[in-house]
């Protein structure tokens, strides 16, 4: 099973990730994203993979294996 | 009696100051020119409206006339995700990355063209060039047709540009038919079999999302508004970032003595000089800022600028400092926030760093021989000239 990871350090906080994939993310006060499905599965796996290539700073990724 | 005037030779000139001024003392600032409108400037206000778009909508459009019908900066959800989704097709991340090898090379083959000069100005050199012949290579243009149809930036902003189709340039230019021949071309080749190039023309051209296919003139609405927003932006961050390293050697030494601050460089240019110094949002309802009652359909400025500079959100603002901590840096709002956040900004980061990256190896003892002066296009910020001069080494 795969897991959203976010490289805070990488993070821009542009918010695309909320605004594309509000299943799996929201902004917090600051505009930092925060994840709300920790292991995505089924159809979140292409909404997880549409939210990657949409990252303007590409800080999300899905590891395997946790 | 107006707050400011926004396109007062005066005002341009000296942005920092007034940015604080109006901070201070008036937050929700009116100006009259060329009718009533308002800026925010304070960097929590301009968070707040670039977050909240459904108040405040992009659908009027990114500039001072109330136009509809663009692309992009022009519109909101549902179309917006729409647009985004298209362009990512050619114009991902991870693709924009990918150009960095060849990007380097042209920057090198430019270098190649007057490094043994000695002097020159670097915005008509080197600024203005490398971001036009990066975004017409990913369009699919000819660049050298392109290099003649210098894109102006200033009409998404400016109050004489005609109402309804500001991403849409005007019919009787150069540029728009130029760019219909690029696009019938492509239809033809379709229509023949022909394999396309691979670039975002053809993308345009050919692309079905959501089961429909892009008409002529949503083609031409992305051209025009890609073209524009990826090459004269651009140009301003290498020329500002470059112009504040000469205005401040001691930063440039530091960046010399170590490669990696280059990200920071770039970073804190856009801070210190936002290229746009900011766009516009519409109220959809009637609201109240700062005790000021704001009838619906107002257009206010969302100042980028200002917000990079603003003393309740930045340590020592005025400070340009190539070693300022980047995960502090990258918050500045040069490229926006929330759903409109630049598209093109990997790209224009890359470019900035490989620019800067060219200079430092290839323009030894590089000075200033003049004083710069500022961009007359009033949306953006920064140099319109750098007049500089360095060593050629002996033989060359």
């Amino acid at each position: 099973m795969a897991s959203l990871v976010i490289d805070h350090e990488k993070c821009l906080s542009s918010g695309q990730c909320a605004y594309m994939q509000p299943e799996l993310f929201e902004s917090d006060d600051k505009g930092a994203p925060v994840i709300l499905v920790a292991s995505p599965q089924g159809e979140l796996i292409a909404k997880a993979q549409d939210a990657i290539a949409m990252c303007p700073s590409q800080a999300i990724s899905l590891v395997e294996g946790s | 009696m107006a707050d400011f005037n926004f396109f007062d030779p005066e005002f341009q000139q000296n942005t920092a100051a007034h940015f604080r001024r109006m901070q201070k003392e008036c937050p929700f600032a009116h100006t009259d020119n060329p009718f009533d409108w308002y800026a925010v400037t304070r960097e929590a206000d301009v968070a707040a409206l670039l977050k909240d778009w459904e108040l405040w909508t992009s659908n009027s459009g990114p500039g001072l006339a109330h136009a509809g019908g663009g692309v992009l900066v022009s519109v909101d959800p549902p179309e917006h995700l729409f647009d985004r989704r298209l362009i990512n097709q050619a114009f991902s991340p991870a693709q924009l990355l990918a150009l960095e090898p060849a990007i380097t090379r042209l920057v090198d083959e430019l270098l190649d063209g007057f490094a043994h000069k000695g002097e020159g100005d670097l915005m008509e050199l080197f600024a203005v060039p490398i971001p036009l012949i990066v975004i017409a290579r990913l369009l699919g243009l000819d660049v050298d047709r392109v290099t003649h149809l210098r894109p102006r930036a200033d009409a998404v902003i400016h109050p004489d540009t005609p109402p309804g189709k500001i991403e849409i340039p005007r019919e009787d230019t150069p540029q728009t038919q130029y760019f219909r021949s690029m696009i019938d071309d492509r239809r033809k080749m379709v229509t023949a079999g022909k394999d396309l190039p691979s670039d975002v023309l053809s993308t345009l051209v050919t692309c079905e999302l959501d089961g429909r296919t892009l008409t002529d003139d949503e083609v031409l609405g992305f051209m025009g508004f890609l073209f524009i927003a990826g090459s004269q932006t651009t140009t301003q961050l290498i020329g500002n970032l470059i112009y504040r390293l000469l205005e401040f050697p001691e930063q440039m030494a530091k960046v010399r003595a170590n490669e990696e601050l280059i990200v920071n460089a770039v970073e804190e240019s856009l801070r210190y000089d936002a290229p746009v110094n900011g766009l516009f949002r519409t109220n959809t309802r009637n609201v109240e800022i700062h005790g000021v009652a704001v009838p619906k359909d107002t257009k206010v400025i969302c100042m980028f600028g200002a917000a990079n500079h603003d003393p309740e959100f930045w340590d020592q603002p005025e400070k340009f400092d190539v070693e300022r901590p980047y995960q502090q840096t990258k918050r500045h709002y040069s490229f926006g926030k929330g759903i409109h956040y630049c598209m093109g900004a990997p790209l224009a980061r890359m470019e900035g760093r490989v620019a800067l990256k060219a200079v430092l190896a290839r323009l030894a003892n590089l000075r200033l021989t003049d004083q710069p002066e500022e961009i007359s296009a009033a949306v953006l910020h920064g140099v319109e000239t750098l007049r500089v001069a360095w060593d050629v080494p002996q033989g060359e």
